[in-house]
């Protein structure tokens, strides 16, 4: 195919030079000047003259040009177009730069139109493919971090793909997601995220974008507001995240690239133990079976004998003729959990593509391979993707696109939350700090049995991790079949069906040993099914009106449908052990909404297992430019949703935007300013609700004998729900100085989200727990800032560009309900008194619990109150702690480059916003951490007040053991753990080489490229003692809590590139 | 301009094929997943099993009642003991009696209405009044006149004070009891009565009657009215352990006893030393059957134990003073009658009524022996249990059992205290109320209790997030939220 491509080339070229008297013919060679790889494609012209041709594949040319001709023009997509004398040689090698004015000109904007950045009034901001595939993350979404502005990407934990949220420009939702759509090619896909993990345990299944595969990606442009993004609805509100994959036409013959990543994983950061005392309470431990038969034994905290090396029975000590023999009393270490409780994780992804294409068909086709092992023993994550990618021109007028993404994802994830399925919970919250893990290890290694250090609260985490496994596998295809007509060489008809379907399978099991669940073995099987499935007709047309005046219109309509069947089902008790089906279930199985019968806290009850949705939309689109420099868009949508009474299912929204490009419109040319546009744009969008949300239902439960039972549910419905509502406004301007070399882009904006469909917490005492209301209008105001500057000159052989982001937004909860009752909602909740709120007049994500009991006024105001047991007394009141949302958020990259080395670093930062810490609030309670030794022999009196009968004060004077101190000190009042989670994280950093070509001329390689790369490396600064600040327990909105979180990773390693 | 036109051609096309649709819609957000009405048996099994779980669960009974009147004292965990209680527990128990409760009752009143099932609104009255008493009695003022109102978009009730709550309850468990028609239509579902309307209006009486004696104190004109009409020999009251309120756990996932069920992950809860001494000195045939004896021996470091075998521990133990008494197999466990997966629910016992009787005719409310009805009272608490006649009528001879009128409140508080073993939350509200037996503060009760025994549970802290207006309200009225703040019947 590929000598075929060649000759027809050479036929083209052959048909080119009969048409002119040709007097020499030029050849050369044209390479990218940062990778100094040959670069396909480039239009070579003879200036002045329509003689012309392409570089093939290696970037060489060959052009027989009339006798006139002394100058040649190479110009390229995203290149900066370039003139070379020929002067006598008949040989012309150019190196060609990155154009920083060209680069991102073509954005692809909603619906998948490619548009010229120049014209859109609101802001949107790209990333190339080759960003994403050097340095690797398994979920994709982490790659954005720190890269863009305005966009907040948070990982929660360091498990094996484990969800990501990402966040543009502040949560727009008070309850349902603010995560942003992803559209790959045309195609709006899931990112639903099926995890339980919350404060009381549970899985995180990572979140569904997380299948997207970085190698398959040309391109990811994020339309940062409502105003970008109206056109795909209300799913829109929230950003949207439009990825373009990598296609086979543009590749002339055939083309096959490998590349390949190996990185390594540790903990970034782990909590600061200490390593004086040992297990037991009041000083005293002596080990009998670990379950309270010893002295303290079945105590899971820290308060025990100074481990000095004095001889006690321990849970590794040897028994001889039956007697616990007693061992020193010592520490296995400090490190002893980072150093050997984790295993080095490591992850090797490779991805093999061909592709091959001419000028009416391309076809590229991409087999990928994740492997990923945790840090946690037995726990991974592998991944196979395969894609393929074509597209034909049936005649000149029609042609036909497809894009077929099949994965196949398993995972064995570890519990997750404060559950003692969790095997954090024990390592820094509830410990024997003379423990050493590597004999918990041996000892599940030789028995196989659960036997433990603890065994009242606590497994053996080798136990859980091998034997309380959580597997889960999904299939998925996403695909989708474009068909375009083009009735005119202006007006053009598309037609598109998307589907987006996968099947998950979970399976968990608990076996009877563990602690948990004292019967029998209880196992779990979950299926998901979900399916998007989009029809969609549009009618596309661009013509010059006037020789000045340009039109653009679009109108289409669109079906979506959305189902959802999931189910579960468990059999609790199993009646050979160890064979975990549920045909081994001895009793009835378990299903639906029964699983409270059931011990096994990782089961959660499934109100509707089955949610089927539509909506319908027509919409349309025109875009006015008036000489290039002058634009003004608008675009109207109307949604009929079914999830919405019949009266206020139908709903209509839209936008207006325009722009103005002042140097163009003034005819500045060649000065110190290069480029200046000001934007401008207001848009509305609106949401239909959940799948049953007009019915009040009663729910059901395990029969009493052979009696059926129902309830009244708890959340009460509501039949009179409108649609959600945002409206949003933003201006911006963009500039850039020193032809282009630096360059400013700042966007203010200002949404609006009211009439939001909240189900709002309601005290109990209303008979419900929560009502469905359109209640609550949330704002965010906010600016983001794009700073690049490329301080070097263009065509120096070393270049350093600079790239700069800054955002902040303020949010703020306005309004609930239209009769003020409401003044709070619940977003979420600790397990242990701070939920996380949305609270009027506040920023949203209010930290909400007990504080310190503190001295009003007078002499000893703001003083800490202690009761007569000498801890600090909590205020009744519950107060604001904190907010999780913060001040502001940035990022700085830096790439060098020289001679095919390339150098990228990564920093970037959130400022201001709290979290509250269950790792430090147990971790203190038990004397786990470092922190807990001041006092420990001696006991302490606490700094603050004691207060006389009197109502007076005086200076405390109550000395407390240490066991009571800081027992009181961090379980009286969720102040005590409530963080500053600010940071300043080194991201990444890349360092790239290209091999020079000439080391490859003669063989059958074109390029090679290595590149040593590392994420989350640093975390330069940070006030959360001993956790991650970055840290939750899922992408959904309770952000701001962290329990016994498994740490993120640092990530270290290397890839290597090949093209054929 | 043919595109034009095609372009609007296909604009409509697209329009009419949507209008069209418009009528699936409907169909697709029908719920296809759960009931959307509800069947009045189901409702009613379901209510009982719930509440009365609730009842007898960690929060309000194990961790809550019995720890603070000592009957049971905790081994491990021990924070509650210590006055303690978690945030959590709070918001479990108003919680679950408010929207799992309350609200299936009263939708149960509402179907009896409308289904024209007198009967059927009784038992949802009565049920209803038992589990706003339990509230009130947990928190004090709390909300009852504008609970339950929310499809009339009563978002934020007020807290009604608890005179004006134990005025409504009286009134309304009359209600009940004049509406049943104990031939008339049946109650379907019930696991409490199977159905016996007769033995409906005796728990209805009886338990006005509990509740008219707990305001004695504080509106003595409305108790003395009630307990004399309820006491006039007439009023049908439960006459006999078979005519006991109590509900059938049995043997089966989700139906069993809650503290079984505790015990299956948990061994948290011993027998306090203050019941295993008090039943040891008056040599209580209820002993064994109130505790079981320890598994092991306890160090002699720890002293000889006046209990022999059954080895009851303080109240309010650190983590490392019960470390001191040696291993958790050398205290005594609950009784095995009480950890059982089908023991009995208990609401309201036999014994309970002759107690109240004893009571009026101590108070001279109505004429009679009280010291005959107390000992009739302890009679009933023992053959619940089944203890041999002899052995019952020994105990009774003995000194420290005889009734002693000059002190009413101490027999009747003493013996009460022994017969509600395991009702935690009756035995907590009936010794606030006659302040006996005379107990002694928890060892290390923490900072927050003030060195007294608790006498209300602090609002839930979802109420400062969901209801803040009226909660202050209720505080301002009612006094800080704090365990130590006296309820408006607690006078004495």
């Amino acid at each position: 195919m590929k000598k075929s491509l060649f000759l027809l080339l050479l036929l083209v070229n052959g048909l080119l030079q009969q048409a002119w008297a040709q007097d020499r013919t030029i050849s050369g060679k044209v390479t990218d000047r940062s990778t100094n790889q040959g670069l396909p494609g480039v239009t070579v012209l003879a200036k002045g003259t329509t003689v012309g041709t392409s570089t093939n594949s290696d970037g060489a040319f060959s052009l027989a040009v009339p006798s006139s001709t002394t100058t040649l023009v190479f110009s390229f997509v995203g290149y900066a177009s370039q003139e070379q004398a020929i002067g006598s040689s008949n040989t012309v090698d150019v190196t060609l730069a990155t154009d920083t004015k060209q680069l991102g000109e073509v954005v692809v904007t909603a619906l998948g139109r490619e548009e010229t950045k120049r014209s859109l009034g609101y802001a949107v901001q790209d990333i190339k493919g080759e960003e994403f595939t050097q340095a690797r993350e398994t979920n994709v979404v982490n790659s954005l971090t720190g890269r863009l502005a305005g966009v907040q990407v948070s990982n929660s934990t360091g498990a094996p793909g484990s969800s990501a949220r990402i966040v543009i420009r502040g949560a727009k939702s008070i309850s349902g997601s603010s995560q942003p759509l992803f559209v790959i090619d045309g195609q709006p896909i899931d990112n639903s995220s099926f995890s339980n993990s919350g404060s009381g345990g549970g899985i995180d299944y990572g979140n569904a974008a997380s299948d997207i595969n970085p190698d398959d990606i040309e391109s990811m442009t994020v339309l940062k507001g409502a105003n970008a993004s109206s056109l795909y609805g209300s799913r829109g509100a929230n950003g949207v995240i439009v990825i373009t994959t990598k296609s086979g036409r543009k590749s002339r013959g055939i083309g096959i690239s490998v590349n390949s990543t190996t990185s390594f994983e540790s903990p970034l950061k782990t909590p600061d133990l200490q390593d004086q005392y040992g297990q037991g309470t009041g000083g005293e431990f002596s080990y009998v079976d670990g379950a309270g038969s010893g002295i303290n034994d079945g105590y899971d905290e820290s308060w025990g004998p100074r481990l000095d090396g004095r001889l006690l029975p321990q849970f590794n000590s040897p028994v001889v003729n039956g007697v616990r023999q007693a061992t020193p009393w010592v520490s296995p270490g400090k490190d002893n959990i980072r150093k050997y409780f984790f295993e080095t994780g490591h992850t090797l992804t490779n991805n093999v593509a061909i592709s091959g294409g001419n000028e009416k068909a391309g076809v590229r086709v991409s087999y990928t391979n994740l492997d990923q092992k945790g840090i946690l023993y037995n726990t991974y994550l592998r991944r196979n993707t395969v894609n393929v990618n074509g597209g034909v021109d049936v005649t000149n007028k029609f042609k036909v696109s497809t894009n077929i993404n099949y994965s196949n994802t398993l995972g064995r994830r570890p519990g997750q939350g404060y559950d003692e399925l969790n095997v954090m919970q024990q390592m820094y919250t509830w410990f024997g700090r003379q423990v050493d893990v590597r004999d918990l290890k041996s000892l599940y290694e030789s028995t196989g049995s659960n036997a433990n250090w603890n065994n009242n609260y606590h497994n053996n985490p080798y136990y859980v991790l091998g034997q309380a496994t959580n597997d889960d596998e999904r299939d998925r295809i996403i695909g989708n079949l474009t068909l375009t007509y083009d009735l005119t060489d202006w007006l053009k008809l598309t037609a598109r069906t998307t589907n987006d379907l996968y099947n998950q399978f979970n399976q968990r099991r608990v076996p009877a040993e563990t602690v948990s669940n004292a019967v029998q073995d209880d196992y779990t099987e979950e299926r998901i099914r979900v399916l998007e499935r989009n029809t969609e007709f549009l009618a596309t047309a661009n013509r010059n009106v006037t020789e000045d005046i340009n039109l653009d219109l679009l109108v289409g309509a669109n079906r979506r449908d959305n189902e959802l069947n999931r189910s579960q089902i468990a059999a609790p008790n199993l009646a050979v052990p160890g064979l975990f089906t549920l045909g081994n279930a001895s009793g009835a199985l378990v299903t639906g909404n029964n699983f409270d019968a059931n011990a096994n806290s990782n089961n959660t009850n499934i109100l509707n297992p089955v949610q089927n949705l539509r909506i319908n939309s027509v919409y349309g689109s025109a875009r006015v430019g008036y000489k290039n420099w002058a634009f003004l868009g608008g675009n109207v949508r109307n949604d009929w949703s079914s999830t919405l009474p019949a009266a206020n299912r139908s709903f209509f929204y839209g936008g207006v935007d325009g722009s103005i490009v002042i140097t163009d419109a003034i005819g500045l040319t060649e000065s110190f300013l290069s480029f200046a546009k000001v934007r401008a744009s207001y848009a509305t969008s609106g949401n239909g609700a959940g799948a049953y949300n007009l019915t009040d239902i009663f729910t059901g439960g395990t029969a009493y004998g052979t009696s059926p039972v129902q309830t009244v549910y708890n959340a009460a419905y509501n039949p009179d729900l409108r649609p959600e509502r945002t409206r949003s406004t933003e201006a911006g301007i963009e500039v850039r100085f020193l032809k282009n070399r630096i360059g400013l882009e700042v966007t203010g904006y200002n949404t609006d989200s009211y009439d939001q469909i909240l189900s709002v917490l309601t005290s109990a005492s209303t008979g419900y727990t929560s009502k469905l209301l359109n209640a609550g209008n949330l704002s965010n105001r906010g600016v983001e800032a794009v700073l690049t500057v490329a301080p070097l000159s263009p065509t120096s052989a070393f270049q350093w560009n600079l790239s700069a982001n800054f955002a902040a937004n303020r949010n703020r909860v306005t309004k609930f309900d239209d009769a003020g009752q409401i003044k709070n909602y619940v977003i979420g909740s600790s397990g242990f008194g701070v939920n996380v709120e949305a609270r009027v007049g506040e920023q949203y994500g209010a930290l909400f619990g007990s504080a310190f009991q503190r001295v009003p006024d007078g002499e000893y105001k703001g003083q800490i109150i202690y009761g007569t047991d000498g801890t600090p007394l909590a205020d009744p009141t519950l107060r604001v702690l904190g907010h999780y949302t913060p001040d502001w958020i940035g990022g700085i990259t830096n790439q060098f480059s020289y001679k095919g080395i390339n150098l990228s670093v990564t920093v970037d930062t959130r400022q201001g916003g709290q979290l509250q810490s269950e790792t430090n609030l147990w971790g203190i309670y038990s004397g786990a951490l470092t922190s807990t030794l001041p006092g420990r022999e001696e006991g302490i009196i606490g700094a603050g007040v004691q207060r006389n009968p009197d109502g007076t004060y005086r200076p405390n004077d109550v000395r407390a053991d240490a066991e009571t101190y800081y027992g009181g000190l961090s379980y009286n009042a969720r102040e005590s753990t409530v963080y500053d989670a600010s940071y300043v994280k080194l991201r990444e950093v890349r360092l790239g080489y290209q091999l020079p070509k000439t080391l490859l001329d003669g063989t059958f390689i074109k390029g090679v490229g290595v590149s040593f790369v590392g994420r989350n490396l640093w975390l330069i600064s940070s006030h959360a003692p001993g956790i991650d600040p970055e840290t939750s327990f899922n992408n959904g909105n309770a952000q701001g809590l962290e329990s016994t979180q498994i740490p993120s990773t640092r990530s270290y390693g290397f890839n290597v590139n090949f093209t054929l | 301009m043919i595109s034009r036109k095609s372009s609007l051609a296909l604009a409509a096309s697209f329009t009419l094929a949507l209008s069209a649709c418009e009528k699936n819609l409907d169909a697709i957000n029908s719920n296809p997943n759960n009931a959307t009405q509800g069947n009045p048996a189901y409702i009613l099994t379901g209510a009982e099993r719930s509440n009365i779980s609730r009842l007898f669960d960690v929060p309000i009974n194990q961790d809550g009642g019995e720890l603070i009147v000592q009957h049971w004292a905790k081994v491990q965990y021990t924070d509650e003991d210590r006055y303690a209680f978690r945030p959590g527990s709070y918001q479990s128990i108003w919680d679950g009696f408010y929207a799992n409760g309350l609200q299936d009752f009263s939708e149960l009143v509402r179907q009896g209405q409308v289904s024209n099932n007198p009967n059927l609104q009784a038992v949802g009255m009565i049920m209803r009044t038992y589990f706003f008493s339990v509230l009130t009695d947990t928190y004090g003022d709390v909300p009852y006149s504008e609970a339950l109102q929310l499809a009339s978009n009563v978002l934020t009730p007020k807290y009604d004070a608890q005179q004006d709550i134990y005025t409504g309850m009286i009134a309304e468990l009359k209600t009940a009891s004049t509406l049943i028609q104990t031939s008339g239509a049946e109650v379907g579902g019930d696991a409490i009565y199977g159905g016996d309307m007769a033995k409906w209006q005796r728990f209805a009486n009886s338990l006005r009657l509990r509740l008219a004696m707990r305001i004695i104190d504080a509106n003595p004109t409305l108790a003395r009215t009630t307990v004399t009409e309820i006491l006039n020999g007439t009023t049908p009251l439960i006459s006999s352990n078979a005519d006991n309120a109590q509900f059938a756990f049995i043997n089966s996932p989700a139906n069993t006893n809650p503290i079984y069920t505790n015990r299956l992950t948990r061994d948290d809860h011993r027998v306090s030393r203050t019941i295993t001494s008090r039943l040891s000195r008056l040599n209580d045939p209820r002993l064994p059957i109130y505790a079981d004896p320890a598994q092991c021996a306890a160090p002699a470091s720890t002293g000889p134990d006046s209990t022999g075998l059954y080895r009851g521990i303080p109240n309010g133990l650190t983590n490392a003073n019960v470390a001191l008494l040696g291993p958790l197999c050398s205290s005594s466990k609950v009784g095995s009658y009480f950890l059982a997966a089908d023991a009995p629910g208990v609401l309201m016992t036999y014994a309970e009524v002759l107690f109240f009787k004893a009571e009026a005719i101590a108070r001279g409310l109505i004429t009679g022996n009280a010291g005959t009805e107390y000992q009739n009272a302890i009679r009933a608490s023992m053959a619940q249990y089944e203890v041999p006649a002899a052995d019952v009528t020994a105990y009774l001879a003995q000194p420290g059992v005889a009734y002693n009128s000059a002190n009413y409140k101490q027999s009747i508080g003493d013996q009460k205290w022994i017969a509600l073993f395991g009702q935690g939350v009756e035995a907590w509200s009936e010794w606030r109320r006659l302040d006996y037996p005379q107990l002694r503060v928890a060892a290390s009760a923490v900072g927050a209790a003030g060195g007294k025994i608790p006498v209300r549970f602090n609002y839930p802290a979802n109420e400062q997030t969901t209801n803040a207006a009226s909660r202050a309200a209720a505080v301002a009225r009612q006094g800080a939220d704090a365990i130590t703040t006296k309820l408006w019947w607690d006078r004495l």
